[in-house]
């Protein structure tokens, strides 16, 4: 199931293809957050349109520009701009992994990319892999990514959804050497 | 939260996770075998290396762009360009800023709030291109064809032209480049030489050189700044006149800081002195010139003791400084300018003074003159539709009244003088124009009285943009198309005819990011869905190959080559035979009869502009060689090299109002507009009665975050302007400032006196 | 034995800034730091005359650099080669050293402890501290001795639109910066505080020079305000470098 908690914030976090009332993503949301005691105002009012014009000004062009940029480069090593060290790191643990990302618009070390990364060594259970990727690369930027998308103030939508993913890849985190621990 | 918590998840959580189908599905594929990676090597070294053309700024150096595991990590000049090597400029190293900036456009774009609002979603290229389409079809259904308009610059431009060109339109290549920039220059000498003289002027080879506000150095094009330096390190002599002093004037054996508007007067001068004291080369005078008579009896009340009066100069300098000149015969470069839009009115007629005592000096077709363009023919590709625009145009009217009317010589340029089609906007008077184009021009930070621009664009049914970065328009745009960088696309052959003529190719060296497209692609697809049967070539590959076939070339034949292909020059020319100049008379012409057809002076004259009134300093403006107009201001490299311009200020005056290097003050202009914040410069090198702005900062779009905010703009300042008579263009150096800080009004001293010749600009009361 | 050198001609200088990017470029430099600068000088006036000028600056690479002097960490002997003669020389160096072949100051910067101790010291202020980086290091020009060592001219040199950056070996007579410092008069940066043997010379107009000098001659000896760090410092550097790369 964690596997799929990732895929589905992967989901959120790439451009909003269909209603997210209607493709049933606010509903998972909420139940998300209550099962994690996530205290989330609700986002159901979240129309398609609003999604589009709130992920938008978020994360592609916006007045004042992009708050937060959801690619690892702009945060890793200080570089501030796109295909940068964050993505060298990145592409690095895919090709650990023995995958690449299929060329798509965006750059692969694209929060939803790096979240569907996770989904995936979650469910081919490479917990190494993941452990060393989430301290040594995707909890080094997460969080600063999260503090600038929380100071843009997002729709509660994405507001939940930042907050879950944080609480979520901490947990993992937090699991995994609870795990190692256990086991060594 | 504890584990046990973390890993249970209700019942119906797990059925809403479990109905949205969430798998990995193309995102991941397995890694390909061949999937090395680039490492080893530090730095640049080993990598994959791309030969294109910079389009940092439009000077367009040939490039290599060295690429390592897909990525490009450096730019360096092509070694192989017989003009800059292996050498680029601080914006050209930059380039990788611009291709990576995180703030560039990424898909394309409709507004959904109000018009400069700024709120925008996401949409694909058909919603993108099919309501561009449909604008243009119902504005010129309703309006007639001219009621479109369309602002370019840049190589992409070119394509977009064509489009609007087929609309039937006369505004269709309203380069504000053009109109704000080069066109009295161009005016000017095309009367005199009867070609587009630009820059070509041979400094290299140069025993003296003549620069009026030039400021090679601050303004970085690259081969002609190389081309100034070998000049001196060959022993030139350098004369600077400039208000400020530049980094030419650093370099210069003399600095005559003039009081700013009368540069003809002073040439007029330096004319009749030269013309007096036989200082001028009879035999090419004789040969080759038209009108030495009437240039005679026209100049020769100008005494030097006149325009020192008039230019605040001393005559010991003046006299000095053109000996100097004279000495060096006909080996003189001198500097026709760019950008030279200074005053509207008298701007053609100064570049005219310019280009007559170039002539009286011989320095034409000669080593260290003005040489002549060696032109490079490509071949035509017919998928271009040049012809089938030509057919689709046939049956278009003139409007009753054309935008180029009041104009004399508008008509010998494409498209209408950028002013006239923004009044013609606000008032929809002689004819409503309702719909903009704007392609790689940043209108707010460009055009004089942008506060004009932005009324103008309130009244528009439609405004589109095709954009790299979000400058200004993009706020006001209603669509905006996302456009590849020129690091990741073909533009049309780039040649250049000048002393070392070559022919190379600008092309994709990473492909193209998110889904920013390149202009052949746009152009090709707004095209279709207007119904023109245009850009039939299916790449751009093609109709690059069909253009260099012409002189047996081909993509293929070029990348072997290195990316580029050199010429042998022919810039110079036999004097002993005729020159056989395009103009009326085929040679120089000193007296220009067309000037006297249309009521013009046929030989330049003083024309006095308004000095500064009581309690303010002309602002004047200027480059910084770390930027490029205000199109780079959002490069972090460079942002970061210069951030923001400081605003010179004498001295002198400084103590006189109490202000100190480094201060932040804010400038209030002749009609009240005031600045952003700005730093102040305070040196000895410029004049009292001027301050200077580095042109470009004061960004007013937030959507640029490293350069919004930061410094002020000229351009806002520049509220007061004419239109030059000739072509059009628009003066930008009639505005005077004085000073706020803390709240507090510092009027500028006026330290020099005013000759009674010269009128005071008079103040509007303040209602 | 080499020492590098670099020679900038003033008079060619236009102030550009292209070696300033292209170092940045070839090294990835993060903004706000820089290996290699250009500050704009004037105009002001000076005895001879106005003067507008710049002062493209870098790591001087000094003969006596005190910033291999306050380097605290813990010694290694390393052996080095010279790639001309293959002759070898075993020395003890800390983790900023000064090559005895080519004269250029670098730093290992597997051994760096981000302590800063040299960036404080260095009169030129050409040195920083790094920390965007994970682990934060020092950094500074290396007289891009990994380009020379393949070949290649350092990047600066490279991309100076006028030909201003001379580089090259002064201890080789026949060299280019052999004759410039010793025939041409190329000067250094230093004052009677601050003499440590700069190897970048600046040449020019007596105008330009006399800017150049008044506004950037160091004059304070800041390496003698570094406060070494303790041994407790040092200690725990090490100890999470350690932690860091297991």
């Amino acid at each position: 199931m964690h596997s799929k908690i990732s895929y589905f914030l992967s989901r959120i976090f790439s451009y909003p293809e269909q209603d997210p009332v209607r493709a049933g993503l606010t509903q998972a949301l909420a139940g998300l957050a209550a099962d994690m005691d996530l205290d989330a105002a609700p986002s159901t009012d979240i129309t398609w349109d609003l999604a589009r014009v709130e992920y938008t000004r978020l994360f592609v062009n916006a007045v004042g520009g992009v708050p937060a940029p959801p690619y690892a480069s702009v945060y890793r090593s200080g570089a501030r701009i796109l295909m940068q060290q964050g993505l060298d790191e990145a592409i690095g643990y895919y090709r650990q992994a023995g995958v690449e990302p299929d060329s798509g618009p965006e750059p692969a070390d694209h929060i939803s990319v790096e979240l569907a990364f996770v989904a995936r060594l979650l469910e081919t259970g490479n917990r190494k892999l993941l452990k060393d990727f989430l301290r040594d690369h995707l909890l080094k930027w997460y969080p600063v990514f999260f503090e600038r998308l929380l100071a843009a103030q997002p729709h509660p939508y994405y507001e939940t959804a930042a907050r879950l993913t944080r609480l979520f890849l901490q947990n993992l985190c937090q699991e995994d050497s609870y795990e190692q621990t256990t086991v060594s | 939260m504890n584990r046990r918590r973390f890993l249970k998840l209700s019942a119906a959580t797990c059925a809403a996770l479990a109905s949205l189908e969430l798998e990995n599905k193309g995102i991941f594929r397995p890694v390909a075998s061949d999937a090395a990676t680039c490492k080893g090597l530090p730095g640049s070294l080993g990598a994959k290396e791309v030969t294109s053309v910079c389009e940092m700024c439009f000077w367009r150096c040939p490039i290599v762009a060295k690429i390592k595991d897909n990525k490009l990590v450096k730019i360096e000049g092509n070694p192989k360009s017989p003009t800059n090597g292996h050498r680029v400029c601080a914006r050209g190293n930059s380039g990788i800023q611009l291709l990576y900036d995180p703030d560039r456009m990424k898909y394309p774009m409709k507004r959904v709030g109000a018009r400069g609002e700024g709120k925008w979603a996401r949409i694909t290229w058909d919603e993108a291109l099919d309501e561009i389409a449909h604008n243009m079809k119902e504005v010129k259904k309703k309006y007639g064809p001219h009621a479109l308009a369309m602002f370019d610059h840049g190589a992409s431009a070119e394509f977009y032209r064509e489009i609007f060109r087929a609309t039937g339109t006369e505004n269709f290549s309203n380069e504000p480049a053009f109109f704000q920039c080069l066109g009295p220059v161009s005016m000017a000498y095309l009367t005199t030489y009867g070609y587009q003289v630009s820059e070509r002027v041979d400094m290299a080879n140069a025993k003296a050189m003549l620069f009026f506000g030039s400021h090679l150095g601050e303004n970085v094009h690259l081969s002609h700044v190389r081309e100034y330096m070998k000049g001196l390190l060959r022993g030139a002599k350098l004369v600077v006149v400039d208000p400020r002093f530049s980094a030419a004037a650093g370099k210069a054996d003399m600095w005559l800081p003039i009081r700013p508007g009368t540069d003809t007067a002073l040439i007029l001068a330096w004319i009749n002195y030269v013309i007096q004291h036989d200082l001028y080369d009879k035999e090419f005078v004789h040969k080759h010139c038209k009108g030495f008579e009437q240039l005679r009896k026209s100049v020769r009340d100008c005494t030097m003791d006149w325009a020192a009066r008039i230019c605040d100069l001393n005559v010991d300098d003046m006299t000095k400084a053109i000996k100097m000149v004279a000495e060096a015969r006909p080996r003189v470069s001198l500097h026709p300018g760019r950008h030279a839009a200074w005053y509207g009115k008298g701007d053609v007629q100064r570049h005219r003074a310019m280009g007559i005592l170039t002539a009286l000096f011989g320095s034409v077709g000669v080593p260290g003159g003005l040489y002549f363009p060696t032109p490079i023919h490509l071949g035509e590709a017919d998928c271009l539709g040049e012809d089938e625009v030509d057919d689709l145009i046939e049956d278009v009217k003139p409007p009753e009244t054309s935008l180029k009317d009041g104009y004399a010589f508008a008509d010998i340029f494409p498209g209408s003088p950028t002013d006239a089609i923004i009044k013609a906007t606000k008032t929809g008077k002689p004819y409503p124009v309702k719909l903009w184009g704007v392609c790689g021009v940043n209108l707010l930070q460009t055009i004089s009285n942008p506060y004009q621009t932005m009324d103008a664009i309130k009244k528009l049914d439609f405004i589109f943009t095709i954009e790299v970065l979000p400058t200004e328009p993009a706020i006001w745009a209603d669509i905006i198309l996302p456009e590849a960088t020129y690091l990741e696309r073909y533009d049309a052959v780039h040649k250049k005819g000048n002393l070392y003529p070559y022919v190379t190719v600008r092309q994709p060296v990473v492909d193209p990011m998110f889904e920013s497209k390149p202009p052949y692609w746009i152009a090709r697809n707004l095209a279709k869905r207007l119904g023109y049967n245009l850009f039939t070539c299916k790449d751009e590959r093609e109709f690059l190959n069909e253009q260099l076939e012409e002189i047996d070339l081909s993509l293929d034949k070029l990348s072997k080559a290195g990316g580029i292909v050199t010429f042998k020059a022919n810039p110079y020319k036999d004097l002993n035979k005729p020159l056989g100049l395009n103009t009326d008379s085929g040679k120089v012409e000193l007296y220009a009869e067309s000037y006297d057809d249309e009521d013009l002076d046929p030989i330049p004259r003083f024309e006095p502009v308004p000095a500064p009134p009581k309690g303010y300093a002309r602002l004047v403006y200027g480059r910084v060689p770390m930027h490029t107009f205000s199109r780079t201001m959002n490069n972090l490299w460079l942002s970061n090299e210069c951030p923001e311009g400081k605003l010179w200020i004498n001295d002198e005056i400084a103590t006189r109002i109490g202000v100190k290097d480094g201060e932040t003050v804010i400038m209030e202009n002749q009609a009240g507009y005031r600045s952003n914040p700005v730093t102040l410069f305070v040196t000895a090198g410029i004049r009292p009665d001027t301050v200077y702005l580095p042109h470009g900062f004061g960004s007013r779009s937030p959507l640029l975050t490293k350069t919004y905010g930061k410094g002020a703009s000229d351009q806002f300042m520049i509220t007061n302007y004419r239109q030059d008579p000739f072509m059009g263009a628009s003066g930008h150096r009639s505005n005077f400032v004085c000073l706020i800080k803390d709240g507090k009004k510092l009027s500028i001293p006026e330290l020099r006196p005013l000759p009674p010749e010269i009128p005071r600009f008079k103040m509007r009361k303040a209602s | 034995m080499s020492q590098y050198a670099m020679v900038i001609d003033l008079d060619r200088c236009v102030g550009c800034h292209a070696c300033a990017l292209a170092c940045r470029a070839e090294w990835n430099i993060p903004v706000p730091y820089r290996r290699n600068w250009v500050k704009r000088l004037g105009p002001a006036k000076t005895p001879y005359g106005m003067s507008y000028t710049f002062y493209p600056g870098l790591c001087n690479h000094c003969d006596h650099p005190v910033c291999v002097e306050v380097c605290p960490a813990d010694p290694v002997k390393r052996e080095f080669t010279d790639s001309k003669t293959g002759k070898k020389i075993t020395m003890e160096i800390a983790a900023t050293y000064k090559d005895p072949f080519t004269g250029a100051v670098l730093i290992d910067k597997e051994r760096c402890l981000g302590c800063g101790s040299c960036v404080e010291a260095c009169p030129y202020g050409a040195r920083y501290l790094n920390e965007n980086l994970d682990n934060p290091k020092a950094d500074k020009c290396t007289f891009c001795m990994e380009r020379v060592e393949h070949g290649e001219v350092p990047a600066c040199v490279k991309t100076c639109i006028t030909d201003a950056r001379i580089f090259g070996d002064l201890s080789d007579k026949s060299s280019d910066v052999y004759k410039l410092v010793h025939e041409k008069g190329a000067k250094r940066l230093t004052s009677s505080e601050v003499n440590i043997g700069p190897n970048v010379y600046y040449m020019g107009s007596k105008k330009d020079l006399h800017l150049l000098a008044e506004k950037c001659t160091p004059h304070e000896k800041t390496w003698e305000n570094v406060k070494a760090p303790t041994r407790r410092d040092v200690l725990m550097a090490a100890i999470k470098m350690v932690t860091e790369k297991a």
